[in-house]
């Protein structure tokens, strides 16, 4: 399985990054450019959850703002500024779905499942596809957001751990469990066919 | 338990759509909204609050005690800013009397719809009736491009930005257009829509316009736009393959001249068949039935071929009875006899008399032209070795580029031997008032050299410095001293690291530089600056001065 690369930055960008960041505790202007860079990044982990695309442009700009509120908390300890950005959307969407603004959606593409079959030890076939797809819908919140980040959006552990504030280790583990749950609920589904 | 909802397949939204949705002035309006009041913080009732409440309160009446002292600290302030311009100089402000960066100026129809297309790609649109006129009155646009700091320098346009930043620019546009010298008005509906070509990739740079009254840049709206790969390709600019086949064929011109230089023999005396003056000379009688190609050599000498063998030299002094030449594999030998000896040695007929002079003066012909293409070779492979070294230092600039752009996502589409380093972006806005327009990224200032400078011209005369200003190449920016709403001149500083060009003015208006100017200039608190003539004071040469730090550097 191939892993987004978005996630990775020479130092150079980084050191730039940072700047950035500094100029911006001094003047919000300076927050443009990390706006810019990080926009896209921040509405697609947000859509990929939900399913109102324009609520999801809402809760985008709500994460903005909030960082924007609170750049000056921010100090580069080892997480990047990106995965500082997913907590507050993490964060913000909880927030949505608990003040049931938006519902909670895993959106999945065919070549993912694809991915999770793979993993699975499964073939790719139709009546697998179903059996995936109705597996899925059964695991819990914990454990679908792991494989969703993993799968279907293609971090690596590092940023997992940093996105859920957990060792890079840790969501290794994590999500190993996950995956060994779906494979237990697979192998039940098949027995009961 | 409750299923969770799985969508199978949703459409991908594309990157355009998100990026359309982009609007960072809602985010930062929206910022200022969510901001709680002081008074709403917890810790305003905490110790800490109270704590700074008082404090706030004791310098509150230290200010008022203290009245005398801030009159004080008022007349330094007074002092130092006796340097800059007076607060009612226009916003743009030539620096240089005698210098200017005109404008290109193109006559408008009004009644019709007009697009002025400048050499760099820019376009500009003047939809039909957007400027108010009847149709005998001639309206003039103005128009003046800003490729480079020396230019926007020249012109007098500020690049600072708040109190702290100055301004890198990936183009600026300054346009007016103008009724018998006085300026027309656009109408609102109708707006001139601008699409200015960028020379860099305009990722953290933001649009602006300079407000005029307020001598300050503020946000303008516009959209910035990749240019589509095809129409760099058209370009008339290098791109990457073509800057490609430049160095191939430089290094096939190198590699052919470097063959030609091998190639070329020196004229040797021997293949002239003239006597080397080093070597022994003797007569020698033979008969020329037996040696028949020996008769062309009138008045001949035979001459001892010593290059290879060691030989006895005295052979001559000594008494022979008999010499005869012969002939072994078409190498001619003499042969010296007497009683107890016998002595052969290689020798080669050389010219003498009047075939001697003739050969002389053909050798000598052959000699200069061989110098002559010798010289010219090693010139051209000196010419061809520079172009080469631009020409790669231009490549991988030019990779360098692409990589940027490639690690910073930016297209990964692009074949990257039909990106150009000039013409990969543009910004399209539209405008309703005339004035300059300007996509730029903020430079913070670099901090104030520690000691105080004495500024001396070379014959050591001190002078009065009234601006300075700062070529940064690293950041391509300028900073400014002593210029309207910007740093005094005691504030001038620098990146020691960065190659920088300062160039001054002084209270009699003449221009002094200093090439590669950093804190390591100034000995014992003394910076040496070189005048620059008034008939000097050229763009091209300001130019030059910048480009040839960086060369140097």
């Amino acid at each position: 399985m191939s892993i987004n690369s978005l996630y990775h930055k020479t130092s150079v960008r980084l050191d730039e990054e940072q700047s950035c960041i500094n100029l911006a505790k001094k003047d919000p202007a300076f927050f443009g450019p990390l706006y810019k860079e990080y926009h896209e990044q921040i509405f697609r982990y947000i859509y990929q959850r939900m399913d109102d695309e324009e609520l999801a442009f809402d809760v985008t700009s709500q994460v903005f703002m909030k960082a924007l509120n609170n750049i000056h908390k921010y100090e580069f300890r080892g997480v990047p500024f990106s995965s500082w950005l997913y907590r507050i959307a993490k964060s913000e969407l909880y927030q949505a779905f608990r003040d049931k603004k938006a519902e909670r959606m895993v959106n999945v593409d065919t070549i993912n499942l694809i991915n999770v079959a793979e993993e699975l030890e499964e073939d790719f076939s139709e009546a697998n596809k179903v059996l995936i797809y109705k597996c899925l819908s059964l695991l819990k919140e914990k454990d679908i957001q792991l494989i969703e980040m993993r799968f279907f959006e293609k971090r690596n552990f590092k940023e997992i751990g940093e996105i859920l504030n957990m060792t890079e280790n840790n969501a290794k583990v994590k999500t190993f469990r996950a995956i060994e749950k779906l494979k237990q609920q697979f192998a039940n589904k098949q027995t009961r066919l | 338990m409750k299923k969770l909802k799985i969508n199978l397949d949703r459409p991908y939204l594309n990157s355009e759509k998100i990026e359309s949705k982009q609007n960072f002035n809602e985010v930062l309006n929206g910022s200022e909204k969510l901001k709680k009041p002081i008074w709403k913080k917890p810790w305003f009732y905490g110790p800490i609050g109270v704590a700074s409440i008082l404090f706030l309160i004791t310098i509150g009446v230290d200010k008022e005690i203290s009245n005398s002292n801030i009159n004080l600290n008022d007349k330094t302030i007074t002092l130092n800013n006796q340097n800059t311009l007076p607060e009612d100089t226009k916003c743009i402000h030539k620096p240089l009397e005698n210098l200017e960066y005109k404008f290109q100026t193109f006559s408008i129809n009004t009644e019709l719809k007009q697009i002025i297309k400048l050499s760099s790609g820019t376009e500009i649109t003047i939809p039909q009736g957007s400027l108010n006129s009847n149709s005998s009155e001639k309206i003039e646009i103005k128009i003046r491009e800003f490729e480079t700091k020396i230019e926007s320098f020249i012109a007098g346009i500020p690049m600072d930005y708040k109190e702290n930043f100055s301004f890198e620019s990936a183009g600026m546009i300054e346009i007016r257009g103008t009724r018998d010298g006085e300026e027309v008005v656009i109408s609102p509906s109708k707006p001139l829509k601008i699409s200015m070509v960028l020379s860099k990739n305009p990722r953290n740079f933001y649009f602006w316009k300079l407000d005029e009254s307020k001598k300050e840049w503020s946000n303008y709206p516009s959209k910035f736009k990749k240019v589509e790969a095809h129409l760099v390709e058209n370009s008339e600019l290098p791109t990457y393959t073509k800057i490609e086949k430049q160095l191939n064929g430089t290094q096939n011109l190198l590699k052919e001249n470097n063959r030609k230089i091998q190639e070329l023999v020196e004229p040797n005396l021997i293949s002239y068949n003239l006597p080397v003056k080093e070597n022994q000379h003797f007569d020698l009688d033979f008969n020329t039935k037996e040696f028949p190609e020996l008769e062309r050599f009138k008045g001949m000498e035979f001459e001892v071929i010593s290059d290879k063998v060691a030989y006895d030299k005295s052979f001559t002094k000594k008494t022979w009875s008999s010499v005869e030449l012969i002939k072994e594999n078409d190498n001619y030998f003499a042969v010296f006899s007497s009683k107890e000896d016998k002595f052969k040695i290689a020798v080669r007929p050389v010219l003498n008399g009047k075939g001697k002079d003739l050969a002389e003066l053909e050798f000598s012909k052959s000699y200069e032209f061989y110098n002559k293409t010798k010289n010219e070779l090693e010139n051209e492979l000196k010419s061809l070795t520079i172009k080469l070294n631009l020409q790669q230092l231009k490549y991988n600039e030019i990779l360098k580029v692409i990589d940027q752009g490639y690690m910073n996502g930016v297209d990964n589409k692009i074949n990257s031997s039909q990106i150009s380093v000039k013409e990969n972006f543009k910004v399209e806005f539209t405008i309703s008032t005339f004035g300059v327009y300007n996509c730029d990224k903020q430079i913070s200032y670099p901090r104030p050299i520690d000691n105080e400078i004495i500024f001396r011209y070379n014959n050591l005369n001190p002078v009065e410095i009234i601006r300075a200003f700062v070529f940064d190449e690293k950041n391509d920016t300028r900073y400014s001293f002593g210029a309207i709403k910007s740093h005094r001149i005691s504030d001038l500083g620098c990146f020691d690291e960065h190659v920088n060009t300062l160039l001054v003015i002084d209270r009699e208006g003449r221009l002094g530089y200093v090439l590669n100017f950093n804190s390591s200039k100034i000995n014992n608190g003394i910076l040496k600056i070189n005048l620059l003539d008034k008939k000097d004071q050229k763009l091209e040469i300001l130019a030059k001065l910048i480009q040839k730090t960086s060369i140097e550097s």
